[in-house]
């Protein structure tokens, strides 16, 4: 794409996102019911507010630091499984029942369960542990089983050693699958685990954050908390998609 | 010790490829193949690799041996440099330098650090070559190797096979009598006898 047509894209682009923001603020006007529908104007005053208060950041930084847990914990457990599920067949087979159970329960019952079983303080680590693995666990597979055979067995007839071989054929071929797994598991760790505090109410969480914005009916500020969630999950989305890109990259060297 | 195929039985399915099969391969000389397509040119390196298991019959004095191929397909890693492919398979002492070396040799100078999936045919299957007689080994069988190769490139690349596996068992899989003179090598003859898919040998 050349400068001038990225240039446009770009303008299109801003163009878009002001759009939506005229039309939310004219249907806010038009309702004019703060409690209904806060208006863009009152929800980035809001969050201005937010902002300047201790409250806010605590919430932020441990609600992110047990989501991030989780996600962590739950990427490398599920790389981990589905390298032994590769290896031993017996293991895949153990392990494919488990994963189909937790992929279909839905987030609900484990939130309540899990509840039950560790409180609430940590309940968002499980809940997007939970989430991630089965995600991770299903493309690791995947990519492994998709491996070219025969590049395998060429590996083997040079005797290509098994750290080579995990480095220029395992990982990048298993890479792109890991990816979109990730950028997928990430966004059911946000979703679940501020679900998760919502109805646990671990003290200082976002979702704590949510449920209060609820009860007294402040929407404005649920608005402004629910713009923090989106901005903070896709930032970090970006980040951790930048450093994979860049593993990939430098594996090839 | 030279290479003995003893008895050898291969059946896939309903398809037989070898049947009580017998063939002595010379030590430390080039050896072709020939045959007509499907005999069972390719099973036969496999069989030698030890990645196809025959039915019944021996594989004797490739014991303790490292045996590598030019694979029929490429088998490169397309994502991965020329070089590296090369790298991947040989020893951790030989010098960049000293492969860059060998790749001017072959035409390829400059396609070093280019990724596989940017190369041509020719290109890869040179690529595959260096990676075979670079690598370290005691055998080295090639399926088809200068396949895609113009003439004047092909005798450069048959020369420096020569040249690089002096003294080296090597068995070669080609349909051109020309290439088997141009390689002062022993030849073998695969064809299908009467009940079909059963193979003898004729040395010359
Ligand atoms: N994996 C396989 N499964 C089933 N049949 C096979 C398999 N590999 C080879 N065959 C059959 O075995 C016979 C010999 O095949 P092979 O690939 O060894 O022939 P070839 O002499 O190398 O032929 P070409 O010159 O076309 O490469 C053919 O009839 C083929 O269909
Ligand atoms: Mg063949």
């Amino acid at each position: 794409m050349n400068r001038q047509a990225r240039t446009k894209e770009n303008l299109y682009k801003v163009f878009a996102i002001l759009f939506w923001l005229v039309i939310w603020q004219v249907i806010a006007m038009i309702i004019d019911r703060e409690m209904l529908l806060a208006s863009p104007i009152a929800v980035i005053k809001a969050l201005a507010n937010l902002l300047t208060t201790s409250v806010f950041w605590q919430s932020l930084a441990s609600s992110f630091r047990k989501i991030v847990l989780g996600f962590l914990t739950g990427t490398l457990f599920g790389v981990f499984i589905a390298v032994i599920s590769y290896r031993f067949l017996l293991l895949r087979e153990l392990f494919e029942p488990l994963i189909k159970v937790i992929k279909s329960t839905p987030v609900a019952s484990f939130i309540i369960i899990a509840l039950i079983w560790v409180g609430s303080a940590n309940l968002s680590v499980l809940i997007s542990f939970l989430m991630v693995v089965p995600v991770i666990y299903t493309n690791t597979l995947r990519g492994l089983c998709e491996i070219d055979t025969k590049l395998l067995e060429m590996s083997h007839v040079f005797r290509v050693s098994w750290l080579k071989r995990a480095r220029y054929i395992y990982i990048p071929e298993v890479m792109p699958y890991f990816i979109s797994a990730v950028s997928v598991g990430l966004g059911f760790c946000w979703k679940s685990g501020v679900a998760a505090e919502v109805i646990g109410l671990p003290k200082n969480s976002i979702g704590e954050a949510l449920y209060e914005a609820k009860i007294y009916l402040m929407t404005k500020e649920l608005f402004a908390w629910t713009i923090v969630i989106i901005l903070i999950s896709v930032l970090f989305e970006r980040i951790i998609m930048a450093l994979l890109k860049w593993i990939q990259k430098q594996l090839l060297l | 010790m030279s290479i003995v195929l003893k008895n050898i039985s291969k059946s896939y399915g309903s398809i037989q490829v070898f049947n009580d099969f017998n063939l002595e391969i010379t030590k430390n000389q080039i050896t072709c193949i020939l045959g007509a397509s499907g005999v069972g040119k390719t099973t036969l390196l496999n069989i030698l690799l030890g990645l196809v298991e025959v039915d019944s019959g021996q594989v004797l004095g490739l014991e303790g041996k490292k045996i590598v191929a030019v694979f029929q397909e490429d088998r490169l890693v397309e994502s991965l440099s020329s070089i590296k492919n090369v790298q991947l398979a040989c020893n951790n002492k030989v010098t960049r330098t000293k492969l860059i070396d060998e790749f001017n040799k072959v035409g390829l100078g400059g396609f070093e650090d280019r990724p596989v999936s940017e190369l041509s045919g020719g290109m890869k299957r040179r690529v595959a070559i260096l990676r075979a007689v670079l690598s370290e080994s005691d055998v080295i069988v090639m399926d088809e190797p200068f396949k895609g190769l113009d003439v004047e490139l092909k005798s450069k690349i048959i020369e420096y096979v020569k040249d690089k596996t002096r003294n080296k068992t090597v068995i070669i899989v080609t349909h051109s009598l020309a290439e088997v003179k141009e390689l002062e090598a022993n030849k073998v003859d695969l064809t299908f006898t009467k009940n079909n898919h059963s193979v003898i040998m004729n040395e010359y």
